[in-house]
């Protein structure tokens, strides 16, 4: 569907709602994924995706009806939904604000043609990995997107974006690599130096079997890793929940509650972020400083951030960790006794208060002593505090990575450095 | 749309490929949650289209749009294939499958009341009523809960001559109440932290009694108010109801899909210590663990069941476990050809119509053993019986693991004698499962059930289906030093 299409189709929807206030959000999907094991492709699958939700508000919460049936009666049935459970339905709030930023997040990308790009990047990586006598297995995705919002208010916003990722874990020897790839212009992927770096890491780890034994190290998590241990504190950065007094960081607002080297931003702004530019109610997305040198600064409240379409209503979704001086290899020269997290996985939350969780480091964790690798942790399974882990933030590195994060936003993340973590 | 769908299966017939199948599905969801007994977000989704599977030069290529008509649906169709044939240039290896018998048939899953007949106000009666009274006690911060329906009507049509419609219904919910103990929010729910499932209509809302089962929560959030934290140690762990499904889960539910063995989840899913190597003759468990999956109802109306999987493969029986043996994998016509099987288990399963199938579990079940759960308590010295998962995380081949509860409660001499908080044990698959020393009988047997078992990519979801007894496992490692 055309963007001329999609207001066409979204003016029919008001016309058969009448004066009822709605909000109607669309989303498109288009594109491959694309799977490999074994050095070859095992799974392979193209989507074509729309559908739009229908949104009212009533005395006690919203209602929500999602449909991709887009004939007349199929709309008709859905606002015959809408008027069924939003029985005493209220006027959408108005917005205060109405400035977005401009972020361009679509780079030409033809879906026709994502078959082959998938294939060629693929067999690119393959041939690389063969030669080195190793094995891989990982995936290929490129995808065109599309998000509309309008609502009875005579609100209209759209946003395009694109997105092509690339992840790979080569096993060589009896080490593990892994190195993934985002951008929403297809043309910054290069396959070989991504497959490069992630043989490096493997050969690193292929050197000698280090069992850990229970105790704190200092670690350093890769951005990926570090996006993934930090996720159970996301939703508690929302005002309301901080009010009701159900959020950890509940009156700790303008106190040092982590390590002078760790701040945390949620920006679209920033030039190297990408991602919608307003929320799912309409509203505009801006720079808010959730982090400032250890410090809780600010949390995400209605009007400026990120209100989402259901259970978590301010969830940030433009991560920015501040990037340090040193680069990930000087990081590493400086350990004394640690490990590098790679990869993590299945990361559970234990205990909420103290922010309690555990999980399993995979993809090829390395033992570094004396700032040298000295070979693959075999088995690995923190258990720890993360506020006591972000209280023993040292640094981070100059070089950050962009990742992709949810469904509308990314995150731009740097190595991260800690004094402890505790293995168990 | 039935024309249409004759003419996409004369269609696949003269697809120059080796398979060629479509699923067209029609689904609805309706999802409620409620808090203080008033309704809080109502969410439905509905969504049709049709997804096809070429198999081509021993690769698959899948594509699947909503755009129904017919100029859509023949370039999708043409798109699998063109996709299978050029990915078969870069193959993992030469994909063949298990014969299968074509089938043409109609099934729908056995309900006594429509969800989809019922009103809003009908829906959420029995859930707001025990709410309201649950958050009457001075001692409860909040009480929540979430009804959940789902209708799949899912058409499989293959290249084969196979024709079959379904219509699968998922009913879930659950009710919780929380209390703030010692600055901590302590959870209590029923029947499960993220609901019960079933292959019913409304009448499993009914079963599941709130208002009856909303007491029980508010007095253990009140004992709990003054219950210390659980202690580390070493203990015999009884464990029943949505902890004990998610311990079956977990380990061997997700250890014996096969696709797991070759790879295919090593990505996302990870893999499996269960290698062929093992099969026929290897103890995993102690000689009383019994453990089958059935994709169709014959143990039970489990939330994965069906009468055909996405393949059309007829559901069936698999014993993964007899008498603490591993004797059988969850399989697809695919990887029961490497694995030197006569057919698939029917374990192939896609969240909806824009997803590829991939190996499910489906319902996985310890099987009764004999006894009552309070005989297994009173014979038990000292340990604690848990009850409702609150955190899990186990590692990339199934071994490790580490499970938390909502309540323990404590046993000494074979007598409850109080409540403990946050309790969580961990071990090793092997050595857990070798421990399990009694299982209760079929009189405490009962299905459990998941809606959100979540592998593959894209990801998808999956219902699963748990049937189980009581079951007690002896010396196991409790917190963490």
């Amino acid at each position: 569907m055309k963007v001329e299409e999609v207001n066409k189709f979204a003016g029919r929807v008001f016309k058969l709602a009448g004066k009822f206030p709605l909000q109607v959000f669309i989303r498109i999907k288009k594109g491959i994924l694309v799977r490999f094991a074994n050095n070859g492709v095992h799974q392979n699958g193209f989507q074509d995706l729309f559908s739009y939700t229908v949104r009212a508000l009533t005395q006690d919460g919203p209602v929500y009806l999602e449909s991709n049936d887009v004939s007349d009666a199929g709309i008709r049935n859905i606002l015959d939904r809408v008027h069924l459970l939003a029985r005493h339905s209220e006027p959408l709030p108005k917005l205060k604000k109405r400035s977005y930023v401009q972020k361009k997040e679509y780079f030409p990308l033809q879906v026709s043609k994502t078959p082959e790009m998938a294939s060629r990047a693929i067999a690119e990586g393959l041939s690389l990995i063969r030669r080195q006598q190793a094995s891989a297995n990982g995936y290929y995705s490129a995808y065109e997107r599309f998000f509309y919002l309008a609502n009875s208010e005579g609100l209209e916003l759209s946003h395009q974006a694109a997105a092509v990722r690339f992840g790979v874990t080569i096993t060589k020897g009896a080490g593990k690599g892994y190195l993934s790839f985002f951008h929403p212009d297809p043309k910054k992927l290069k396959v070989t130096p991504i497959v490069g770096e992630a043989m490096n890491l493997a050969e690193d780890a292929s050197h000698d079997e280090i069992l850990l034994t229970p105790g704190e190290y200092e670690c350093v998590f890769s951005p990926r890793a570090f996006l993934e241990l930090i996720d159970p504190l996301r939703r508690h950065f929302d005002a309301r929940l901080t009010q009701d007094g159900k959020s950890v960081f509940t009156g700790a607002l303008g106190k040092k509650i982590f390590s002078e080297a760790f701040t945390l931003e949620e920006n679209i702004e920033h030039p190297r972020q990408f991602g919608v530019p307003f929320d799912a109610e309409g509203s505009p997305r801006r720079r808010v400083t959730l982090i400032n040198k250890g410090t809780l600064k600010e949390l995400l409240a209605e009007g400026h951030s990120t209100r989402s379409l259901s259970e978590h209503p301010f969830n940030p979704q433009n991560l920015i960790v501040k990037e340090g001086n040193l680069s990930q290899k000087a990081i590493f020269k400086k350990i004394k006794r640690g490990i590098f997290i790679n990869k993590i996985w299945y990361h559970t939350l234990v205990k909420e208060s103290s922010m309690e969780v555990t999980g399993l480091a995979t993809a090829g964790s390395i033992y570094i002593e004396d700032g040298s690798i000295r070979g693959r942790v075999i088995h690995l399974r923190y258990h720890d505090s993360l506020f006591s882990i972000l209280r023993s933030v040292v640094g981070t590195s100059k070089e950050q990575i962009l990742l992709k994060d949810g469904e509308m936003g990314a995150a731009l993340f740097p190595y991260i450095w800690v004094s402890r973590l505790k293995v168990v | 749309m039935k024309e249409l769908l004759s003419r996409l299966q004369h269609k696949m017939e003269s697809v120059d490929c080796e398979h060629a199948d479509l699923r067209y599905v029609e689904s609805e969801r309706v999802r409620i949650r409620s808090k203080n007994g008033i309704v809080d977000e109502i969410k439905e989704t509905t969504s049709r289209g049709i997804g096809f599977r070429v198999l081509k030069s021993g690769t698959f290529g899948f594509s699947s749009t909503g755009d129904l008509s017919e100029k859509s649906l023949f370039i999708h169709l043409k798109q699998a294939q063109e996709m299978a044939e050029r990915f078969s240039k870069i193959r993992h290896t030469e994909v063949r499958l298990v014969p299968l018998k074509p089938v043409k048939d109609q099934w729908a899953t056995p309900i006594q009341k429509d969800p989809w007949k019922l009103s809003l106000d009908e829906w959420v009666a029995p859930l707001i009523e025990a709410e309201t009274k649950l958050k009457s006690h001075s001692w409860i911060d909040s009480a929540s809960g979430v009804l959940d329906f789902t209708r799949k009507r899912v058409t499989f049509i293959s290249k084969e001559g196979s024709w079959i419609e379904q219509v699968l219904y998922r009913t879930g919910g659950w009710l919780y109440g929380e209390s703030w103990i010692a600055g901590e929010k302590v959870r209590r729910s029923w029947p499960g932290p993220s609901g019960l499932f079933l292959a019913q209509g409304y009448e499993a809302i009914e079963s599941f009694k709130f208002m009856e089962e909303g007491e029980r929560l508010a007095e253990e959030l009140k004992e709990l108010q003054k219950s210390p934290e659980a202690p580390t140690g070493t203990f015999d762990l009884i464990l029943k109801g949505s902890i004990l499904a998610l311990q079956i889960h977990e380990t061997f539910g997700h250890a014996s899909e096969s696709d797991r063995v070759y790879g295919y989840e090593d990505n996302y899913g990870g893999r499996t210590f269960l290698n062929p190597g093992l099969l026929g003759g290897f103890p995993v468990a102690s000689p009383i663990v019994n453990l089958a999956s059935h994709s169709g109802m014959e143990l039970g109306p489990g939330a994965g069941s069906f009468a055909y999987d996405d393949e059309g493969v007829p559901s069936k029986r698999l014993d993964i476990i007899q008498k603490g043996i591993f004797t059988g994998y969850q399989t697809s016509r695919e990887t029961a050809f490497f694995l030197n099987q006569p057919e698939s288990s029917a374990n192939m399963v896609a969240q909806d119509w824009p997803h590829y199938p991939i190996i499910r579990m489906t319902n996985v079940s310890l099987l009764p053993h004999k006894g009552m759960l309070d005989q297994i308590i009173s014979d038990t010295e000292k340990g604690f019986l848990l009850d409702n998962e609150l955190s899990w995380s186990i590692d990339q081949m199934r071994l490790d693991f580490q499970i938390g509860g909502e309540v323990g409660y404590r046993i000494e001499k074979g007598k409850i004698i109080g409540l403990v908080r946050f309790p969580f044990y961990h071990g090793n698959t092997l050595d857990f499962w070798r421990s399990c020393d009694r299982v209760a009988g079929p009189e405490e047997w009962r299905l459990w059930g998941f809606p959100d078992c979540g592998k593959g990519g894209p990801y998808q979801e999956a219902f699963t289906g748990h049937g189980l007894s009581p079951a007690r496992f002896q010396n196991v490692p409790f917190g963490r030093e």
